[in-house]
């Protein structure tokens, strides 16, 4: 898996998009604005995944408690606690940053195979933990919290949706920056280091454990941002969202974007959007197989996801002009 | 004293269901260093063959050893189609699959039978045995099931060539292919069994969970969760986690008041957290070492 | 019927994209011993492993008269060629007992494996004393015995021996190879022995190639390569 290089065409189509995402709420109705919204959520929190997984070599089949967690965080303070909803992203992000460390430690003895069933374990848990009595009175239980839908600041000229957008989509922008500077610094290839040869970069002086907790804990911070943002759009939180199918939603999404690809996690969160609803058009019933029948293909067909199959492209279309010389 | 029975052999009766799942989980693990995430689905997929052939009038055994049949070629055919082809893909690939596999199957049991809760009989009844209600038929019916499977299972293992072979196979993949072991087919071979053997497990617990397209996955936690305990490597290890887990699983339930009742989940999820990080051999499991 | 057993011609072998043998050339005799001798790394071991269908390899390799391409593995067992890999390839969980009978895998009929069970412990008696023992406790000579025994249950028309005395004390080595010129000599079974210890292969061996990085150097009678004053300075130590 090639890390980032950042060729002039790579900003200039970033910048593009960017433009064309900025003017899409004054072009489309509200309804696609807050599932495009949704999508962007779901691409951070698969970025959060890719982070682990893609990047540092941990699977993960678990990061729907930690959005679970983000989730509820923001709507305990903005329910319980009456905290204005900005103010729940970077403490989500903070909570699931020290969950996801702590559940990092542990973690760190299983390899493989073993850490994806414990995180399995932990995604079919959650739900059966978020509706248990000890903390109902904190998560409503059952029935879950219901939030306020806030209104664009600074009487502003927007719709809720507009605004829940745009502050989306800059978050979007911050943290997908911040995670191609971390995987371009240092501490970036050593956490790819890991990934590649554990053994090799531990001989190389990388503390291991440190590392790989810390990948956990950041990894945690991004899906666990993503989960409040997602309490404040579906303004819903309850225990039922939150569970493996979700789990696996996260993880489907990361393969079909492109594991270890930073931009593709987006791709991911759109897959993820909009294709269950898209298979449900195509046989109600069978969505799931459907969803099924795709993912396998995409593991024969173009198992670097959406991603790769783009490089390949850009690849061969910029071999073409070499050819013609 | 008679709660404490009670819940005990309760707990071996469920215990022997998680048992049969983590006898599959182990199968397949020892064939191709897999966990196979879509176990429950295949189970819970072949109890609604099995509730669909009763529905169409045959009796309740004959029912049970063709639904084992079927299970057994349908476990033959996933493998042979899906996962041979990705001999050499990463592991990644390999769990995508198995989500794959766990979607489609979820999604066609649920298209074909709905999602209304249905009822499965027992071939052994509901009656209380023994009179004082520590145990019920088909509790004790599932523990003699249980029990004798894991007998025929054993005997295949040590008496037979073919297990030899696929023992062999588990073992050293390499060796056994220069002494001639067919060792593509030894791991369909073990395919096959694992699906009769979940579907074993399915027809067993269904009469007591009803049948349901989701009715598997929490099973499958506890199976995941015996046969961690017991040792991924190793078959006995697993049934005997299995039954472990029932156990506790029931223990817990009834004597520790809020976590045992509401957070049952949660125990399976700790003692697979735990047994993996403190001693992830488990209690029968091989000790892996890694050369530097 | 001819004399040669196995022929190869122009053997190359690859692991991924590299090639590590680059066009082979030779003949196994039938009712011979034959060594491949070289240094660490010189591409013995691939030489075994491509002859038994582990690695990919080109080039034409006739065996019994038949050509061999791009065979399985397993086949090849199937055919009658008995690989003694390199680290014994012995199945340590399991009992003496069942290693020996899963080198009978190819075969058919009970009576028959039962007496050459007995045949084997005849050989090794220590097999007889570890029947029931976990082969993975045994000591290295012994994991060799067995090695050798299983095999020997494939009444193998080629045995493919891939350094038979690695790891073992002096002692124990010349015990081995005293084994593996009975097997030889009384039983005519044909040997492909591939060793770092030039003294002892050349002294159970008719003839021998001298392979050095992927290309054979030379080749000829046993003797002929021991007195060759440049196998003598680098392998043999005189």
């Amino acid at each position: 898996m090639p890390t980032l290089d950042y060729s002039r065409s790579t900003v200039l189509l970033a910048i593009a998009a960017l433009v064309v995402a900025a003017l899409l709420p004054f072009a489309v109705k509200n309804f696609i604005l807050f599932q495009l919204t949704l999508a962007m959520i779901y691409g951070i929190a698969i970025l959060g995944l890719n982070l682990l997984t893609g990047f540092n070599g941990q699977f993960s089949l678990g990061h729907s408690a930690f959005f679970a967690i983000g989730a509820y965080t923001a709507a305990i303070m903005m329910d319980r606690f009456d905290i204005a909803y900005y103010w729940t992203l970077p403490t989500a992000g903070a909570v699931c940053l020290v969950f996801g460390f702590l559940f990092g430690l542990p973690a760190l003895r299983l390899q493989g195979i073993y850490l994806a069933l414990a995180t399995f374990s932990l995604a079919v848990a959650t739900p059966q933990i978020l509706k248990s009595s000890p903390l109902e009175p904190w998560t409503g239980g059952v029935q879950g919290i219901v939030v306020i839908k806030p209104n664009a600041p600074f009487g502003l000229p927007l719709s809720s949706d507009q605004w829940l957008y745009y502050l989306t989509l800059a978050a979007v922008v911050l943290m997908f920056a911040a995670a191609a500077n971390l995987i371009n610094s240092r501490t970036g290839r050593a956490i790819v280091a890991i990934r590649d040869n554990p053994i090799a970069a531990r001989a190389m002086g990388i503390d291991l454990g440190l590392y790989k907790s810390m990948t956990f804990g950041v990894s945690a911070f991004y899906t666990g941002v993503a989960g409040a943002l997602g309490a404040i759009v579906i303004q819903f939180v309850a225990p039922d969202s939150f569970t493996f199918a979700f789990a696996i939603g996260l993880f489907v999404g990361l393969v079909v974007g492109g594991v270890g690809s930073i931009p593709g996690a987006l791709f991911g969160g759109l897959f993820v959007l909009f294709v269950p609803n898209i298979a449900e058009q195509f046989s109600k019933g069978l969505a799931g197989a459907v969803y099924g029948i795709i993912l396998i293909l995409v593991i024969y067909l173009m198992p670097s996801g959406a991603a790769g199959l783009v490089r390949l492209i850009v690849s061969r279309i910029a071999r073409k002009p070499a050819q013609q010389n | 004293m008679e709660l404490l029975l009670h819940q005990v052999f309760a707990g071996l009766s469920t215990g022997g269901i998680y048992a049969c799942m983590a006898l599959s989980i182990v199968m397949i693990y020892q064939a191709i260093d897999q966990l196979n995430f879509a176990q429950g689905e295949m189970a819970m997929f072949s109890t609604f063959v099995a509730w669909q052939i009763l529905q169409w009038g045959l009796p309740y055994w004959p029912t049970f050893f063709l639904t084992i049949a079927l299970s057994f070629l349908g476990g033959i055919v996933i493998e042979r189609v899906v996962f041979k082809p990705l001999k050499n893909a990463p592991a990644l690939s390999h769990v995508v699959i198995f989500i794959a596999i766990f979607a489609i199957l979820n999604s066609c049991a649920g298209f074909v039978w709905d999602f209304t809760i249905k009822s499965f009989p027992s071939p052994f009844g509901t009656q209380p045995l023994f009179g004082n209600g520590i145990i019920s038929s088909h509790d004790a019916g599932m523990i003699g099931v249980t029990t004798v499977l894991l007998l025929l299972l054993y005997v295949f293992f040590r008496f037979t060539r073919v297990g030899l072979a696929m023992r062999a196979t588990a073992e050293n993949p390499e060796s056994a292919r220069l002494v001639g072991v067919r060792v593509g087919w030894m791991i369909a071979l073990g395919w096959g069994m694992a699906a009769a053997i979940g579907a074993v497990a399915g027809m067993m617990i269904a009469p007591v969970v009803f049948l349901e397209p989701n009715m598997m996955l929490s099973i499958l936690l506890y199976g995941f969760a015996g046969a961690v305990v017991g040792g991924l490597t190793s078959p006995f290890g697993a049934v005997v986690g299995g039954f472990s887990v029932g156990v506790i699983e029931n223990l817990a339930g009834t004597f520790i008041p809020i976590v045992g009742r509401e957070l049952k989940l949660t125990i399976a999820l700790t003692l697979i957290v735990a047994v993996l990080t403190v001693r992830p051999s488990g209690l029968f499991g091989r000790v892996l070492v890694t050369r530097v | 019927m001819s004399n040669i057993l196995l022929s190869a011609r122009n053997l190359c072998a690859f692991y991924g994209a590299t090639r590590v043998l680059h066009g082979l050339d030779f003949d196994i005799e039938r009712g011979g011993v034959t060594a491949f001798l070289g240094a660490n790394g010189a591409g013995k071991t691939s030489t075994l492993r491509a002859l038994s269908g582990m690695i990919e390899m080109t080039g034409d390799v006739s065996f019994a008269g038949q050509r061999l391409r791009g065979s399985s593995t397993e086949k090849l067992a199937w055919l009658g060629i008995a690989h003694v890999p390199e680290g014994r390839g012995t199945f340590s969980r399991m009992t003496t007992e069942e290693n020996l009978q899963l080198g009978a895998m190819t075969r058919g009929n009970r009576a028959n494996i039962s007496a050459d069970i007995s045949r084997v412990y005849g050989y090794f008696p220590k097999l007889r004393e570890r029947a029931r023992q976990q082969a993975g406790t045994m000591s290295g000579g012994e994991q060799q015995m067995l090695a050798i025994g299983r095999a020997l249950m494939m009444r193998p028309r080629l045995m493919l021996l891939d350094e038979p005395s690695f790891g073992l004390a002096p002692i124990i080595v010349e015990e081995v190879y005293a084994i593996l010129r009975k097997l030889n000599e009384d039983d005519g079974v044909s040997m492909l022995l591939v060793e770092q210890n030039a003294t002892a292969a050349l002294a159970l061996a008719h003839h021998a190639y001298l392979i050095e990085t992927g290309e054979i150097v030379l080749g000829g009678t046993a003797q002929e390569i021991g007195r060759d004053e440049n196998v003598r300075r680098a392998y043999l130590g005189y």
